[in-house]
């Protein structure tokens, strides 16, 4: 087979052809579950975390194609279909111009004109399930709620979507004369046409036990009438009818009260996935989930090696870490003699790196960073940043004539240390662009951004040659989140995250088994560096003052560990650098 | 509460009241409360941190202009809102003296707390005690209905108290006032051991979530069932007995809403229950059982099995049958 078409394209899912996004779709066990069920479900996480390949895979189109595959008969138990918050047809600005009442009308209207368009889409998949009595009953019932008959010269959906279509223009014609109030009866609404539309469905045999899936992508583009109509379909009682499984970024995360002001509740009207994974060892949920991404990705193109083949270790990195967790074994071993192997274990887990960086030269180049379990700790548990250098590295190949026939191999180390180094730098030149390419992010706040940036690296820098217990650690949580201080910090903590150049996730707080907020920035930085790329789940504790302060270029307290220091080489309490 | 003293009163008395009821509240928070749980050492909280959702209950039942001084036409006056605070300081204060009819003891415990320098309104003692005596047990007569034993209203030096009305709020803000706060995760672990009849009540307390959204005119109650965490184990027989006290407190909460409503028209907004279980296994939902709406429309008093009757998936045995099939396959 011809290996020249690239396996690791990232784009996103919704560009993608539905043989792709189905060849390339992994099944994550839980999240597939709990998508084809009636719960109403809210995806969060960053770009490229892989919401719209999961609700995409689950619409009716691709189930198709699935099944087809598979030789199997199609399930009409759950239809599936997407309904993209960031097209001309939801995302719109004419409310801006209304009075609140009628903004909430028109952005209903477009909304529930844009689901019975997509999911009448998804129907014409199998227009073909219907009899020609239940297509004509259908059109004479669909005809009488948008008070106009269907087209006719085609099948029954394809007739609906003209019709929505149609409606949106008529809608967009009205608004745009001074005065709306004609407009206003033919207003529609998810009520008065999307329910009556999927009952209206149902009553067909073929779809009499279907359960609709109303995939909502994007949705922190949704202006906040829509949000609140949003929510207040959440809080719908009935759920035999419809579910709504949302995919919205964490920055921007809609609003949780409905049309009435009430509120919908996590766990009891909606449960919420997190795309986003903190743990991205060999043995977490993340680590393997990457290994079955990359492993189809390669089967695709007849490559049959695992990813750990496939990238390969360059053997002057594996020969340096294997010679500095020996180092660090033999030192442990000699001064807490009786501790256990699992103690010893972890130590020398933790320490390998950060030994092997502190031992190197300083005239030495960079280390030559490569290996799978490098890259998955690059991506910071976003699918999509594993791909990336992926990506980049099968096109380094492909230029090299040597390659001959086109059937690569795998990877070369050299190769994967040069695309990672680059795929740095390039993750550095975009702190440069921020007010380029961020909205709402200015000339100061960008330069603000870099400074912050630069002085978290060296603050990580001086902790991994310092610190003592946890020297590779690259994320932090703030202590000190005084208002003051939060409300300088708190944009320019978000104009990185829309970058993605910083994910801010949950985990538990050391005190009192609570749970809080930490920061982990994207370990694509550390590379051009020099640092270790796959840092620990330990994270710093830092003045929120300290990093505000690093934010106008001052640098962020470190205070060096002496052998005198109270703890020892097992220690993995947080030091607070900072004087608080 | 303040709000309402300082529109209604001069600066004299609203000052006088307000001290009453800060006295009232520091020696029942510093003196009688701690020895709440001495007393009664097996029982889920009932201290201080109960009283403080009480009232925060209280705030999410009413209308937000409910009362005088929040709007332009309030429901209740300021005597209205000092009776009520009050009531609900020392609705559970009996209990010093042990849980078996702990609320007519309330009377015993004001005579503790006010003494005679206080120079609180005559009529005080006689409201508190009628209406904290209405949320819970039987009247005198043996009847369950204590709420009509409550005049419709009192006086309060010359100001109207609506007396049945206020004691159906605190009746249902009090049967709200449930949640994993009440419990603790060190109680049932050496050398803090709970006898097995309180178990199950803090057991209860640690699965419960309860909302009241008074704008969807619901009470959300959510329990989520941790498999593993806490020994929570479906193959153990009080696994059973909790999911069967979980539905059986789950249809008290909806029978104490329909009858608490009868008597507020503050509380009619609040049309239905809705029950969600959420059985989740080392981070993964595993099963997960509702909306079941409790409302007018399922009428609970013709079933004599409630829930199971409504939605025969909410049975003991099926479940139980269901998570054992599912956790092993997950193992």
């Amino acid at each position: 087979m011809s290996t020249r078409k690239n396996p690791f394209v990232y784009e996103q899912a919704r560009l993608m052809s539905d043989e792709v996004v189905a060849q390339y779709y992994i099944d994550d066990h839980s999240h597939g579950r709990l998508l084809r069920s009636r719960r109403n479900i809210f995806l969060i996480g960053e770009r490229g975390s892989g919401k719209t390949m999961e609700l995409l895979y689950n619409t009716l189109p691709i189930q198709k194609l699935v099944m087809e595959g598979d030789n199997s008969n199609l399930d009409l138990g759950y239809i599936g279909a997407l309904v993209p918050a960031n097209t001309p047809l939801i995302h719109r600005q004419e409310h801006d111009l209304l009075d609140r009442f009628r903004a909430s009308v028109v952005s209903e209207h477009f909304f529930a004109l844009a689901i019975v368009f997509h999911l009448s889409e998804a129907l014409g998949f199998v227009a073909d399930s219907l009899t020609v009595e239940e297509e004509a009953a259908l059109r004479t019932e669909l005809a009488f709620y948008f008070d106009s008959p269907l087209p006719h010269q085609t099948d029954i959906f394809d007739a609906v979507c003209q019709m929505a279509q149609h409606e949106s223009i008529e809608a967009q014609k009205a608004l745009n004369v001074p005065a709306v109030e004609g407009m206003y009866t033919h207003a529609l609404s998810f009520s008065s046409l999307a329910v009556p539309f999927m009952r209206a469905v149902k009553k067909a045999a073929a779809f009499r036990e279907s359960h609709f899936m109303l995939m909502i992508d994007d949705a922190h583009m949704l202006n906040p009438y829509q949000v609140r109509s949003l929510n207040s379909w959440i809080a719908y009682r009935d759920r035999s009818l419809f579910s709504l499984k949302v995919a919205t970024a964490k920055v921007g995360l809609p609003a949780r009260k409905t049309g009435t002001g009430g509120d919908i509740l996590e766990g009891h009207d909606f449960l919420t996935i997190d795309m986003e994974r903190p743990f991205h060892n060999e043995g977490s949920d993340f680590g393997k989930f990457a290994a079955r991404v990359v492993r189809r990705r390669l089967e695709s193109v007849g490559v049959s090696k695992s990813p750990e083949e496939f990238f390969s270790v360059h053997p002057r990195l594996a020969s340096g870490l294997r010679a500095a967790a020996e180092s660090i074994r033999s030192r442990a071993m000699k001064e807490m003699p009786n501790a256990g192997n699992k103690r010893i274990g972890d130590y020398v887990y933790r320490q390998t790196w950060a030994e092997f960086i502190r031992k190197r030269s300083p005239q030495a180049n960079r280390p030559l960073y490569s290996g799978f379990s490098t890259l998955t700790f690059i991506s910071t548990g976003v699918i999509r940043n594993l791909l990336e250098p992926c990506f980049w590295m099968w096109e380094a190949i492909m230029k090299d004539a040597s390659v001959g026939d086109g059937r690569i191999k795998g990877i070369p180390p050299s190769i994967q240390a040069k695309v990672i180094l680059d795929r740095s730098e390039v993750a550095w030149a975009r702190l440069r662009t921020l007010d380029m390419t961020i909205d709402g992010c200015s000339h100061r706040d960008a330069k603000r951004v870099r400074r912050l940036f630069e002085e978290l690296s060296v603050y990580f820098q001086r902790r991994l040659f310092h610190h003592r217990s946890e020297p590779s650690a690259t994320s932090f949580s703030l202590s000190g989140r005084d208002s003051g201080v939060m409300n300088q910090l708190s944009p320019l903590l978000s104009i990185a995250q829309r970058a993605q150049l910083l994910y801010i996730r949950e985990g538990p707080a050391k005190t009192m088994g609570r749970r809080e907020l930490y920061y982990v920035p994207n370990r694509i930085l550390w590379p051009s560096r020099g640092m270790d790329p796959h840092g620990q789940h330990a994270r710093a504790s830092i003045m929120a003052k300290d990093v505000l302060a690093a934010s106008e270029g001052r640098a962020i307290p470190f205070h060096v560990q002496t052998s005198s220091h109270q703890h020892n080489l097992f220690s993995t309490e947080e030091v607070t650098d900072a004087r608080e | 509460m303040y709000r309402a003293l300082n529109k209604r009163f001069d600066c004299t008395k609203s000052e006088h009241l307000t001290s009453l009821y800060q006295t009232a509240r520091r020696k029942l928070v510093d003196e009688i409360y701690p020895h709440v749980k001495v007393a009664n050492p097996q029982m889920t909280d009932h201290s201080a941190g109960h009283i403080a959702q009480v009232l925060d209950n209280v705030d999410y039942l009413v209308a937000h202009d409910a009362f005088e001084g929040e709007g332009d036409r309030p429901s209740f006056s300021a005597a209205d809102a000092y009776t009520l605070c009050l009531a609900i300081l020392f609705h559970d204060a009996g209990m010093v003296y042990g849980r078996e009819n702990h609320e007519s003891s309330v009377a015993k415990v004001y005579d503790l707390v006010r003494t005679a320098t206080h120079e609180a309104p005559l009529q005080e003692k006689g409201l508190v005690y009628r209406i904290a005596l209405a949320h819970t047990g039987t009247t005198n007569a043996g009847s369950k209905d204590t709420i009509a034993a409550v005049p419709e209203s009192m006086d309060l030096d010359g100001e109207r108290v609506h007396a049945r009305e206020l004691a159906a709020i605190l009746r249902f803000a009090d049967e709200l006032a449930e949640g994993p706060q009440r419990t603790s995760n060190l109680l049932g672990q050496p050398p803090f051991s709970l006898d097995p009849d309180s178990t199950v009540y803090h057991r209860y307390a640690s699965i419960s979530n309860v909302h009241i959204d008074r704008q969807l005119g619901r009470i959300a109650l959510t329990y989520r069932f941790d498999i593993g965490h806490k020994k929570l184990d479906p193959n153990q027989s009080y696994f059973r007995d909790l999911l069967e006290f979980t539905f059986s407190r789950a249809e008290k909460v909806d029978s104490e809403r329909r009858y608490t409503r009868f008597y507020s028209q503050q509380l009619e907004p609040f049309n239905r229950t809705d029950v969600v279980l959420n059985f989740w296994h080392k981070m993964g939902l595993i099963l997960d059982l509702g909306p079941l709406e409790l409302s007018a429309k399922t009428a609970l008093d013709r079933h004599p099995s409630p829930l199971q009757a409504i939605d025969p998936r909410f049975d003991a045995d099926r479940i139980i049958d269901q998570l054992r099939r599912t956790a092993t396959g997950q193992a």
